[in-house]
């Protein structure tokens, strides 16, 4: 069984229209269809790299699979959770790293922080500090789990991303572009810590959605290529590296 | 129990992020201060005068003021509160992160104003404990146990005004502008600052809509003359009218709004 499977997910978005579009033509609607029929499996225990460019709905499909945009049809199954009908159920089993540092209280440390997302996971008192502790010593947290979270620099705060997402250690990690925001070093240190430690030790299946060809290259065991709306491929990293070339295919007229 | 330590959580993220602003929870208090005051002066120029319209609330107008004011809160931060929670949840970009989590949506709105609540609630206090200690107001016949069934009508029936808003904002991302139109006419014809009863015809027929002028009635007069509950059923019956009616209501237009921002993926934006 994969740890997550899509089939013939659909998502279109109605675009927002000026006012005087609306006035003109209140009854038309302009929609642009961001997913068109994904099939996707992701293997138990893979680091699966999502790579599309910009706009190729990766971020749409890790939404999707987080419950937070509802898909217009399709299939969704998250360790053979139907994720549609039982998605409390799913979110259980899911840890979701964003990409948006600020989705945390900046006004908290950061160990306050853990704590509070620990409650929403039903993980409390003594369960809480034990696994905050445990997760503090993994990242190499210790040290910064007093401070605020607005006085943490970057890299920690991607690491604290990372930690909150493990704390009900779920067995599936959906990261958005985790390395966006980072310089080359804390970049590279932070791809290492996720095939390393995520991956090859800890066990965790994990779907990571970039644009980036090197960092995908890098880390990545396979790859699925996403762009116009379907998965033009999926399999193995070295395979998928060769096609890379049919993502931007269509891309040449648009602005840098 | 979870919800309880969830709701522990949450309550006590909120008052940790309101402390870390020192100034602003001190000038609360200084602002509740001046505001109680300001009423216990205005109130001066009524003395040794017997006003009828205030004779079913004792009589004085300070006290009646008082327990409008104090009270009427409840109205602003049921309405605000599940609205600002929302927006924001939104604009500091926590509220997806609240989302991915298995606490459902609901959940995670109530309890993140619960704190607002018990903060509101301390306000009551302490512009009651001035009234009482600096300004000589006293409540010898109180009917404290029917005040706070009346408390707890009062907050469930505003904070169902309080989900409808949260359903426009969450749909629309903006104030709702009707939460600003309700609180309006409730402090014009609700009975906040002068009785009632002194409104022309079509106000007071107007205010009978509003849950806040059976709150306040209801209130003034279990705080002011001891009435029984018997005595302001009528007020009850007012406050259980309004919940059930715009209980449904409210529920289903938060959860259309919800549905309508998962179709959208609009959950993040502001």
């Amino acid at each position: 069984m994969p740890a997550i499977e899509l089939r013939a997910v659909r998502k279109r978005f109605t675009q927002p229209r000026p006012l005087s579009a609306i006035l003109r033509h209140p009854l038309r609607f302009e929609r642009i269809q961001v997913l068109d029929g994904v099939d996707l499996s992701v293997p138990r225990g893979s680091l699966t790299g999502l790579l599309g460019p910009n706009g190729a709905g990766k971020t749409t499909l890790l939404r999707i699979l987080a419950g937070s945009i509802s898909p217009d049809a399709g299939e969704l199954s998250l360790l053979g959770i139907d994720a549609l009908r039982h998605p409390r159920r799913a979110l259980g089993k899911l840890g979701v790293v964003l990409g948006d540092e600020r989705s945390f209280f900046w006004r908290l440390t950061a160990e306050q922080n853990l704590q509070f997302f620990a409650a929403l996971h039903d993980l409390h008192g003594k369960a809480a500090k034990q696994r905050i502790r445990e997760l503090a010593q993994r990242f190499g947290l210790e040290g910064e789990l007093g401070k605020a979270f607005r006085n943490l620099s970057t890299g920690w705060r991607h690491r604290l991303a990372l930690a909150r997402a493990l704390l009900h250690d779920p067995e599936v990690l959906l990261m958005d572009e985790p390395t966006s925001g980072l310089d080359p070093g804390a970049a590279e240190r932070a791809c290492g810590f996720i095939a390393e430690q995520l991956v090859a030790k800890m066990g965790k299946t994990v779907l990571l959605a970039t644009h980036k060809l090197d960092e995908a290259r890098q880390i990545c065991d396979r790859l699925a290529l996403l762009a116009r709306g379907h998965i033009l491929y999926q399999g193995s990293a070295s395979e998928a590296l060769a096609r890379t070339s049919e993502l931007y295919a269509d891309r040449a007229e648009e602005p840098a | 129990m979870s919800l309880l330590r969830k709701c522990w959580a949450f309550v006590r993220k909120d008052f940790l992020t309101d402390v870390s602003y020192r100034l602003a929870f001190a000038g609360q208090l200084v602002f509740t201060f001046f505001m109680v005051a300001a009423f216990y002066f205005f109130a001066r120029m009524f003395e040794g005068h017997e006003i009828a319209s205030l004779a079913p609330y004792g009589g004085a107008y300070f006290p009646f003021v008082l327990v409008g004011v104090a009270f009427s809160s409840y109205l602003g931060v049921a309405i605000r509160s599940f609205a600002d929670t929302i927006r924001n949840a939104q604009v500091l970009g926590t509220l997806e992160a609240l989302l991915v989590t298995p606490t459902p949506v609901g959940q995670v709105i109530v309890l993140s104003s619960v704190y607002d609540f018990l903060a509101t609630s301390l306000r009551v206090v302490v512009t009651l404990a001035f009234g009482v200690f600096i300004f000589g107001v006293r409540f010898p016949d109180a009917n404290w146990t029917g005040a706070l069934l009346v408390l707890l009508l009062t907050i469930v029936s505003f904070s169902f005004l309080g989900v409808l808003s949260a359903g426009v904002v969450l749909a629309f991302k903006r104030a709702d502008p009707s939460s600003w139109l309700v609180q309006g006419l409730s402090y014009l014809l609700g009975g906040v600052y002068y009785p009632v009863s002194v409104l022309p015809g079509w106000g007071q027929t107007l205010a009978q809509i509003l849950p806040i002028t059976h709150a306040l009635e209801a209130m003034r007069r279990l705080l002011l003359t001891g009435a029984s509950l018997a005595e302001v059923s009528g007020s009850l019956l007012g406050l259980i009218i309004f919940s059930a009616a715009a209980g449904p209501v409210s529920l289903l237009v938060f959860w259309a709004a919800l549905r309508r921002v998962r179709r959208e993926g609009s959950l993040s934006q502001f």
